[in-house]
């Protein structure tokens, strides 16, 4: 273990791995309560656009996959509450043309595009300290606008009508809550890939819910499932061929799995 | 809807009846400020819409079935606390006064040994009685139920009502209650509105059930709100 921390981007990838490993658990815990998890998995793929976009023009493909997710998020949002759609048949529909639009461009600009496939499929132990800046600006925003807002994004959750009889801005709330998911969707697309970044989005949360009847303990557990799931993944991909993003994802299942033999 | 006017004294009870799709619920969110009518006016209090923020204070709130989800990690109090939550309130946490305000509208509902149970646990009618509670821990003046009884067994239904009637009393509150349960809104309000889109019936609970109108009211549940027909109260 001494030898593993001896090395910098060892060092790097745990930090990265206790960041993502926080954000993703917090903002599963509203993608679960406000049962989103489709729009996680939708914005993971439709950023694949915007991916591909940054890849062909050289543009930073975390910049322009990030404004593809946020752009995703709000889309789903502003088009399912004007257009009287449900969420998850905008998502459903903007996923798909994200999709899309990646490929198409892929197939049209004829080349090999080594950091496509790294955040396709993630590679925590290539993460430099520009991307790790980065990850620790998007996880303070984040953060901080659910710690600010948090008891009104849990009433709203609960009880969207009475939240706004109550007069909470809850159009304003909940597109703030779809930014921050577009968000951590993309910063963690270098830990686990963005085909894999949904899980990070579900299962913390999801076995917090299953253990636990109080929202802080809920939390609490998604934490823990987080950063144990991600430390325990990067360990594993460093002691056995596995690529990181697969081995914390595997891990996070397994805990997943145990719960539902826990007795509620 | 159309041609639908009415008074409610301070302290009055009034029970709003009519077919499904009369527009009931639409008038409550219409009085609440969720939904904006295109014609007429709506005062509270004296105020015309938007209400100031100290007006729309002392409105309380039971919607119908409100959709949350079965397993929601609530406790009883924690529910009652939401209700505690203004535009104004948002970057501050609840302090612990509010806290006990909380439990105090847990025990007037009779559930102040259950603030520490998960909401999930609890049975429908209880459940509805923290909903009750959540509706009053801002102490309002106007208190807005939309079907409160729907989903209640017979027993479940009497003592709901019969505990609003008793906070209905203590607290000389103003009550709207929209309900199918005509019997139980009879029993509950001295006054009832019956309406359905266009037409109306205003009065005491006995003259509008005996009310001949009060059938065909039900009857033509799905006339156009466009036709020109003569208001019935």
């Amino acid at each position: 273990m001494a030898e593993l921390l001896s090395y910098l981007f060892m060092q790097r990838a745990l930090l990265a791995c206790l960041l993502v490993g926080t954000l993703c658990s917090t903002v599963s815990f509203f993608v679960v309560l406000r049962r989103l998890s489709f729009l996680g998995i939708g914005i993971s793929h439709a950023a694949l656009g915007g991916i591909a976009l940054g890849v062909v023009t050289g543009i930073d493909p975390i910049i322009t996959g990030g404004t593809f997710a946020v752009a995703t998020a709000m889309g789903t949002g502003i088009i399912s509450r004007g257009g009287r759609l449900p969420e998850d048949t905008v998502t459903g529909i903007l996923y798909a043309t994200g999709m899309a639009f990646g490929i198409a461009l892929i197939s049209s600009f004829h080349g090999y595009y080594p950091e496509l496939f790294s955040i396709l499929f993630g590679n925590i132990l290539a993460i430099d300290s520009r991307e790790l800046w980065q990850l620790l600006a998007v996880s303070a925003a984040v953060l901080l606008y659910i710690y600010l807002f948090f008891k009104e994004l849990l009433a709203l959750s609960f009880d969207e009508e009475m939240a706004r009889a109550l007069g909470l801005p809850v159009d304003a709330l909940s597109l703030g809550l779809l930014i921050a998911i577009g968000l951590t969707v993309i910063c963690s697309a270098r830990l686990v890939g963005t085909l894999l970044v949904s899980a990070l989005l579900v299962i913390p949360a999801a076995t917090g819910h299953r253990l636990s009847r109080h929202f802080r303990s809920m939390l609490a557990i998604a934490l823990l499932v987080g950063n144990l799931g991600g430390i325990g993944g990067v360990i594993l991909s460093y002691y056995y061929p596995v690529p990181s993003g697969a081995a914390i994802v595997l891990i996070m299942a397994a805990i997943f799995a145990g719960s539902l033999a826990v007795k509620r | 809807m159309e041609k639908i006017t009415f008074q409610v004294a301070p302290g009055e009870a009034v029970g709003i009846i009519g077919p499904n799709g009369a527009g009931k619920t639409t008038l409550l969110k219409a009085i609440l400020g969720l939904v904006r009518p295109r014609q007429g006016k709506i005062d509270l209090m004296g105020h015309p819409q938007p209400y100031p923020p100290g007006v729309q204070k002392k409105i309380g709130y039971l919607p119908q079935q409100p959709r949350f989800e079965r397993h929601f990690p609530f406790l009883s109090s924690d529910v009652v606390a939401t209700g505690l939550l203004t535009p104004s309130s948002l970057l501050r946490p609840l302090s612990s006064r509010q806290r006990a305000r909380a439990m105090e509208a847990l025990t007037a509902v009779g559930m102040g040994n259950q603030g520490d149970t998960p909401f999930s646990r609890l049975s429908g009618g209880e459940q509805q009685r923290v909903l009750l509670a959540r509706a009053l821990v801002r102490k309002p003046e106007l208190l807005l139920l939309d079907e409160p009884s729907s989903g209640l067994d017979f027993t479940g239904r009497v003592n709901f009502f019969k505990l609003l009637q008793q906070i209905q009393q203590e607290c000389r509150l103003t009550v709207l209650l929209v309900s199918h349960d005509l019997p139980a809104v009879a029993r509950f309000a001295p006054t009832l509105i019956a309406i359905n889109r266009i037409k109306h019936l205003h009065g005491s609970a006995r003259e509008v059930l005996q009310d001949h109108r009060l059938a065909d009211l039900y009857r033509r549940r799905f006339s156009s709100p466009n036709r020109e027909e003569p208001a019935l109260g």
